[in-house]
C-alpha cells in the first residue's frame, strides 16, 4: 500500500491523502482500460432521481453535433443568435454517501495496514471516483453512534477527504444502532455505499438495509476483513482481546482453526445472503490485496451484473 | 525443638496464595495477548475454557506462592522453643523446677501461709519424672533448702516442715538464690515458681536480678488486697534531767495502714513485765499517731520494754519492744567569747542543748582556763573560735586528753593562730594558717567526706543528706600531712593519725582529727557562727555538731531495739555488753587473720538457745525471731546486755506490687505460650505465669525467624520480578 507518497511527506493536503496518485493512476489506467465499462456503470448506476431538475449549472458551451437539440437555450440563442448547450455539474448523477465504519474492531490489521487505513482509502476513492461522474458526493461516520455528517454537495469532496482523514478507530462500536441511527437520517435517495467489517449476526442489519433499500437508496456493502480475521494464523497459546469488548480469551490456535475459519465463512455467506436478499451489493473486502484491485474488481462485477441486466433492481 | 507463633492469625494470609493460582489461571496469556477485532465466533469454541485452567509458568507460581508464604509466617511471628518438646510439659526430660517460697513475716497472717502451700504442693504435683526440683525459702534472705533432687517428696516433707517466720521480704534474694541453682543447671528448661504475697517494699527494698535466660517464670499470688494492719513501728526515747536523776520518756508510734485496718486500740506500756500504763487511741483512716507516755526515772540499769496493743476485732498485734540503758551524761565545756555569749552567735550552744540521743550536760565558759580539778568529770572541751590555752591551762587539758578527754576547737577569727603553738604540735592534726575569703559567689562547699568514720556514718545514704548545701565564705588553711602513698590507695584509713574527716572544694580540710593518747581532738576550720559560713542555717548543722561532739566526747548513743534479720557483729555486741573493749577489736581483727578468736561471750535467743560470740572472724550474728536477747559472759553468768529485737516492720505494709510488674522485671520477655506451659506445670491454678526465654536478647534471637522470612520473601520477589520480566508480548498492538 501507499505508505510513502507525497501527501504523506507533507507536500500536498490532507483531503489528497487518499487520492494517492500510484492508484489513482492505476485507477486511471484501469478508467481507460474499461472505461466503457466504468461510464456505463456509473451511467446506469448513478441515474438520478431528479434528472434534469439539478440547480448546479455549470457552464454553456457551443452546440456541438451529436447533441441533443432540446438542450440549446433559446433564449441565449434569441440574444445572440448562437446556439449554447447548458450545462449542468448534476445533470446525470446522484448523491453518493459513504457510510464508514469508525469502530474500534476496524482498527485490527496483521498486514502493514489496519482495516481502517484500508477502509479509508477506499471511502476516498470512491468518493474520487463519484465525483468524478458528477455525483454528490458526502460521508458519514459511525462507531456506536453517528460521529460526524458530510452532507453531500458537488462541492464537498475536499470536506469528505478531510473527515476521512480525521476520522479514527478507536471507540468501541454498535453496528446495529448506529445503522440504524443512520437509515432514520438519511431521507434523499441516492447511492449508498457501507465500508464495515460486519461483525454483526446478518439478521441484525436486514431491517436497517431494507429500510434503505425502500427510500430508493442503492446500496453496497464493502465487506473488510483482514487475512488474519479469517484464517487466523498464529501459532502457540496466547490470549486473544477483544477490540470491541475488551474481553480476554485464552485460545491455542492449533486446536481453533479449522472451526474458527469454518465460522467466518458461515458467517460472510450469511452475510451476502442477507444482502442479496435486501438487494444490496456485497462486495468482500480483502485488505491484503491492492485497493485497486478491489475497485476494479467490483466495476467489473458491476459491469457483469449490468450485463445481466440486474440495474432494473436498482433504479 | 517446637515452633510456636505469637500471631497465629496471621497464617490466615495462606489463604493469599490462591491469589497467584486465579491470576495464573485468569490472566495464563496475557504476557501474549493478541488483540483481535471480535471473539464473537470464538466464544462459541467450547476447546478455550479447558485451556484456560491450564498452568503454564509453574516457576511463577511456585515463586509467587512462597512470597505469601513467608509473608504469612513472618507476621506470624514464630517462636523456636530449643529444647522443649511441642506439649511442653509431659514429655520434656530436661526440666529444672526451682520452688521459690515465701516464709516472711506477713506471710503468717490471714491464711497466706496455708494458701502457699496448697500452691505449692500444686506445682509439686505437676512434676513428671524425671522432672528435678528444688526449693528456696526466702524472707530477708534467700536459703536453699532443698538441692536440686529428682524425687519430689522430699521438697513435700520440706515444706511439711517449714512455717513462716518473722524476717521481712527480698524477693529479690529468694530468685538469686534460684538464680544460682538454674546457673548450676544442666537441663535446658529451666522453671521458676514463686509464691509470695508480693508485698511491694519486699521488691523495692531488695535485690532486683533478672532470672537467668531461658528461665520459665511462673508467680502464685497468695496475698490479699483488703487487708490493713496495725503495728508500733517505733518507741523513741526522750532522756531527760530532774533533780539529778536521769529520766526518759517513752513514746510509742503506731500506724494504721489500709482501709481495713482497725481504727481503735488500746495500747499499753510494761516496764520490766508490769504494766504501767495504758491508754485507747482513736487512729485516722490511714496514717500513724504518736502515743507518749509518763517519763520514767530510770535505775541504774537497763529496763525492758514492751508496747502491748490490742486492736478492736481481737486481731493480734506483735508488741514492740525496747530496752531503755541509763546513759551517762556527757559532759561538755563550751569556751566562747563573750560575743557569742551575748547571744549573737548561739547556734552551737542551742545546738548541744537539743534533747534526744545522747543526754549532755553544757558548761559555758568565757576563757579557756582550766586546772585539773576542773576537768575532772569533763567529756568535752569546746573551744569554740578562741585561742588554745597556754601554760598551765595547756598543760591541764593536755593531760585530760591523754587520759581519754575530747577537744572539739572551731578555728574562727577569734582562734589566734598564734596560740597554736609547738606545744600543741602533738595534740593537733596540724596548725591552722592564714585565713581563705572566698567570693560569695563562689563560696566553698563541703566536696569530700569521710563517710567511713562515725562522724559521718549516719549520711552514708543514697543523696539527699544536704552535706553539700552550706557555703563557706571563709575559712582557714590546714595543712595535715598527706598519708603516704606507699602505705596504701592513699585514702584515710582509722589508723591514720592526723586524719582528714572532711574537705571544701578546694581540698582544704574543714574537719580534721588527731588522736592523742586515749583522747581525740577535731578541728573545725571555720566557725559556727552564720558570718564565715551559712553552715548554721542548714538542716544538717544539728546532726554533723551532734555527732562530732558525741565522737569527740567518746559517747555512743544506746540502741534500744534491733530488727528481725538485722545483722551484727559479734564485735559490736561484745563491745555493748563490756565484754570487749573497742580498741581491741580492730587490733584483734587486723592480728588474727582468718582463724577465729575464742569466744567472749553466749548471745542467748528468747527462745534459750545460745550463740557464742567470737570478736576475731566471727560470723555475723542473725536475729532470726523477735524478744530480748540475752548476752552473757557464760551461759550460766550475769546478763551483760540486752538486745530488744522486734519484726521488721515494713512486713506490715499492705502494698503490693503486681506480680506481671514481677515478671517485667525479672523476664520481661514474656510468652503466652509459656505461659500456658507453665500453668499446665501449676495445675493450671497460678495466677502469674510467663515464659521470659529470660532476657531481650534470647527473646529476640527465637522470635527472630521473621526477618530472615521476610528476607527470604524479598529474595523471591526479586526472583518473580526477573522471571516475569522475561516473559514479552506475542503480538504487537494494532495500528
Amino acid at each position: 500500500m501507499p505508505a510513502e507518497n507525497a501527501w504523506s511527506q507533507g507536500r500536498v493536503g490532507p483531503g489528497a491523502r487518499f487520492l494517492d496518485p500510484k492508484t489513482l493512476q492505476r485507477i486511471g489506467s484501469l478508467e481507460l482500460v474499461a472505461r466503457g465499462v466504468v461510464e456505463g456503470f456509473l451511467q446506469g448506476l448513478h441515474r438520478s432521481p431528479f434528472l434534469g431538475q439539478s440547480m448546479d449549472f455549470a457552464e454553456y458551451r457551443p452546440y456541438v453535433v451529436g447533441d441533443d437539440p432540446r438542450r440549446i437555450d433559446w433564449k441565449v440563442f434569441a440574444r445572440t443568435e448562437r446556439y449554447y448547450v447548458k450545462e449542468y455539474e448534476a445533470e446525470t448523477n446522484t448523491n453518493f454517501t459513504v457510510l464508514l465504519d469508525c469502530s474500534h474492531s476496524m482498527a485490527f490489521g496483521e498486514a502493514e495496514f489496519t482495516k481502517f487505513d484500508y477502509a479509508r482509502y477506499l471511502a476516498a476513492c470512491l468518493s474520487f471516483l463519484a465525483r468524478k461522474q458528477g455525483d454528490r458526493v458526502g460521508i458519514l461516520t459511525f462507531d456506536s453512534k453517528v460521529r460526524e455528517i458530510v452532507p453531500c454537495s458537488a462541492r464537498h469532496l475536499e470536506l469528505v477527504l478531510i473527515t476521512i482523514n480525521r476520522a479514527d478507530a478507536s471507540r468501541r462500536g454498535d453496528f446495529a444502532s448506529a445503522l440504524h441511527d443512520v437509515t432514520s437520517r438519511r431521507t434523499r435517495k441516492g447511492l449508498v455505499a457501507l465500508v464495515s467489517d460486519l461483525y454483526l449476526e446478518p439478521e441484525r442489519f436486514r431491517g436497517p438495509l431494507n429500510r434503505l433499500r425502500e427510500v430508493g437508496n442503492d446500496v453496497m456493502v464493502f465487506h473488510v476483513l483482514d487475512p488474519a480475521e479469517r484464517d487466523l494464523p498464529y501459532e502457540g497459546k496466547f490470549t486473544l482481546e477483544d477490540m470491541e469488548t475488551e474481553e480476554f480469551l485464552p485460545v491455542t490456535p492449533e486446536d481453533l482453526k479449522a472451526e474458527y475459519r469454518e465460522l467466518i465463512a458461515a458467517h460472510i455467506a450469511e452475510v451476502r445472503r442477507v444482502l442479496v436478499g435486501t438487494g444490496a451489493d456485497h462486495i468482500l473486502v480483502d485488505t491484503g490485496k491492492p485497493l485497486d484491485h478491489t475497485l476494479f474488481h467490483y466495476l467489473l462485477s458491476r459491469q457483469e451484473r449490468a450485463r445481466r441486466g440486474q440495474w432494473a433492481s436498482l433504479s | 525443638m517446637g515452633l510456636s507463633f505469637l500471631t497465629p492469625l496471621f497464617l490466615a494470609g495462606f489463604i493469599g496464595i490462591m491469589v497467584p493460582l486465579i491470576v495464573h489461571l485468569i490472566r495464563r496469556h496475557r504476557g501474549r495477548v493478541i488483540p483481535f477485532p471480535s471473539l464473537m465466533f470464538l466464544r462459541r469454541l467450547p476447546v478455550e475454557t479447558v485451556q484456560r485452567r491450564t498452568l503454564r509458568d509453574w516457576p511463577l507460581l511456585l515463586l509467587r506462592i512462597g512470597v505469601l508464604v513467608l509473608i504469612a509466617l513472618a507476621f506470624a511471628r514464630p517462636v523456636l522453643q530449643l529444647g522443649a518438646e511441642e506439649d511442653g510439659v509431659a514429655g520434656d526430660p530436661l526440666r529444672e523446677v526451682v520452688l521459690v517460697v515465701d516464709r516472711s513475716w506477713s506471710m503468717a497472717g490471714d491464711g497466706r501461709w496455708e494458701r502457699a502451700m496448697e500452691e505449692a504442693q500444686d506445682a509439686l504435683g505437676g512434676l513428671v519424672s524425671p522432672d528435678r526440683a528444688s526449693l528456696v525459702l526466702f524472707d530477708g534472705v534467700g536459703r536453699v533448702v532443698v538441692e536440686p533432687t529428682l524425687d519430689p517428696g522430699r521438697v513435700r516433707t520440706a515444706l511439711d516442715t517449714v512455717q513462716p517466720g518473722w524476717g521481712g521480704t527480698q524477693i529479690g534474694a529468694g530468685l538469686q538464690a534460684a538464680s544460682g541453682i538454674l546457673q548450676a543447671s544442666d537441663r535446658s528448661r529451666r522453671e521458676v515458681v514463686l509464691i509470695s504475697d508480693f508485698q511491694r517494699r519486699g521488691w523495692e527494698d531488695g535485690p532486683r536480678d533478672p532470672l537467668p535466660e531461658g528461665t520459665t517464670f511462673v508467680t502464685a499470688d497468695v496475698g490479699d488486697d483488703g487487708l490493713g494492719s496495725m503495728i508500733v513501728s517505733d518507741v523513741t526515747l526522750e532522756y531527760t534531767f530532774q533533780e539529778g536523776r536521769q529520766r526518759v520518756q517513752p513514746s510509742a508510734r503506731v500506724v494504721r495502714q489500709g482501709e481495713e485496718a482497725p481504727t481503735r486500740a488500746e495500747i499499753s506500756i510494761e516496764i520490766d513485765g508490769q504494766e504501767i500504763e495504758a491508754t485507747t487511741i482513736e487512729m485516722p483512716s490511714d496514717g500513724a499517731v504518736s502515743v507518749p507516755f509518763a517519763p520514767i526515772t530510770l535505775p541504774p540499769e537497763a529496763i525492758l520494754g514492751t508496747v502491748h496493743v490490742n486492736a478492736e476485732g481481737g486481731r493480734e498485734i506483735e508488741p514492740f519492744r525496747f530496752v531503755v540503758s541509763p546513759s551517762e551524761v556527757l559532759s561538755v565545756v563550751l569556751v566562747e567569747d563573750g560575743d557569742a555569749l551575748g547571744e549573737e552567735a548561739p547556734y552551737l550552744r542551742r545546738a548541744l542543748e537539743v534533747q534526744g540521743g545522747v543526754p549532755m550536760q553544757v558548761e559555758t565558759r568565757r576563757t579557756a582556763n582550766f586546772s585539773d580539778a576542773e576537768l575532772e568529770g569533763v567529756d568535752l572541751v569546746i573551744l569554740n573560735d578562741v585561742p588554745l590555752p597556754g601554760g598551765a591551762s595547756a598543760a591541764a587539758l593536755q593531760s585530760h586528753l591523754r587520759g581519754g578527754g575530747g577537744l572539739f576547737v572551731a578555728a574562727g577569727p577569734g582562734s589566734d593562730a598564734d596560740s597554736w603553738s609547738t606545744a600543741w604540735t602533738e595534740f593537733i592534726p596540724a596548725r591552722p594558717g592564714e585565713i581563705v575569703e572566698r567570693d560569695p559567689a563562689r563560696a566553698a562547699s563541703l566536696a569530700q567526706v569521710d563517710r567511713d568514720h562515725p562522724v559521718f556514718t549516719v549520711f552514708d545514704g543514697e543523696g539527699g543528706t544536704g552535706l553539700g548545701a552550706p557555703r563557706f565564705f571563709r575559712y582557714r588553711r590546714l595543712d595535715v600531712p598527706e598519708p603516704d602513698p606507699a602505705d596504701g590507695d592513699g585514702a584515710a584509713t582509722e589508723e591514720q593519725d592526723p586524719r582528714v574527716l572532711a574537705r571544701l572544694d578546694d581540698g582544704t580540710p574543714i574537719l580534721a582529727q588527731r588522736t592523742p593518747g586515749a583522747g581525740r581532738v577535731l578541728v573545725w576550720t571555720s566557725t559556727f557562727d552564720n558570718e564565715w559560713s551559712d553552715f548554721p542555717l542548714h538542716p544538717v548543722f544539728l546532726p554533723v555538731v551532734r555527732e562530732i561532739v558525741q565522737f569527740a566526747g567518746a559517747r555512743r548513743e544506746s540502741v534500744p531495739f534491733f530488727t528481725v534479720g538485722q545483722p551484727l557483729d559479734p564485735s559490736f555486741v561484745l563491745i555493748e555488753a563490756g565484754l570487749l573493749e573497742e580498741g581491741m577489736a580492730a587490733a584483734g581483727e587486723e592480728e588474727g587473720g582468718e582463724a577465729p578468736g575464742p569466744a567472749l561471750g553466749l548471745l542467748i535467743d528468747p527462745d534459750g538457745s545460745a550463740v557464742e560470740l567470737v570478736a576475731d572472724g566471727g560470723a555475723l550474728l542473725q536475729l532470726a525471731s523477735p524478744g530480748f536477747y540475752e548476752v552473757r559472759e557464760e551461759e550460766e553468768g550475769a546478763t551483760e546486755w540486752v538486745l530488744a529485737v522486734n519484726p521488721d516492720v515494713r512486713e506490715a505494709d499492705p502494698a503490693r506490687i503486681d506480680p506481671e510488674d514481677l515478671t517485667l522485671a525479672v523476664a520481661p520477655e514474656s510468652t503466652a505460650e509459656g505461659a500456658a506451659a507453665a500453668a499446665s506445670l501449676a495445675g493450671g491454678d497460678l495466677s502469674q505465669v510467663s515464659d521470659p526465654e529470660a532476657t531481650l536478647e534470647d527473646g529476640e534471637r527465637r522470635q527472630g525467624a521473621w526477618r530472615f522470612l521476610l528476607a527470604g520473601a524479598i529474595l523471591l520477589l526479586l526472583g518473580e520480578t526477573l522471571l516475569a520480566g522475561r516473559k514479552k508480548p506475542l503480538a504487537k498492538q494494532a495500528g
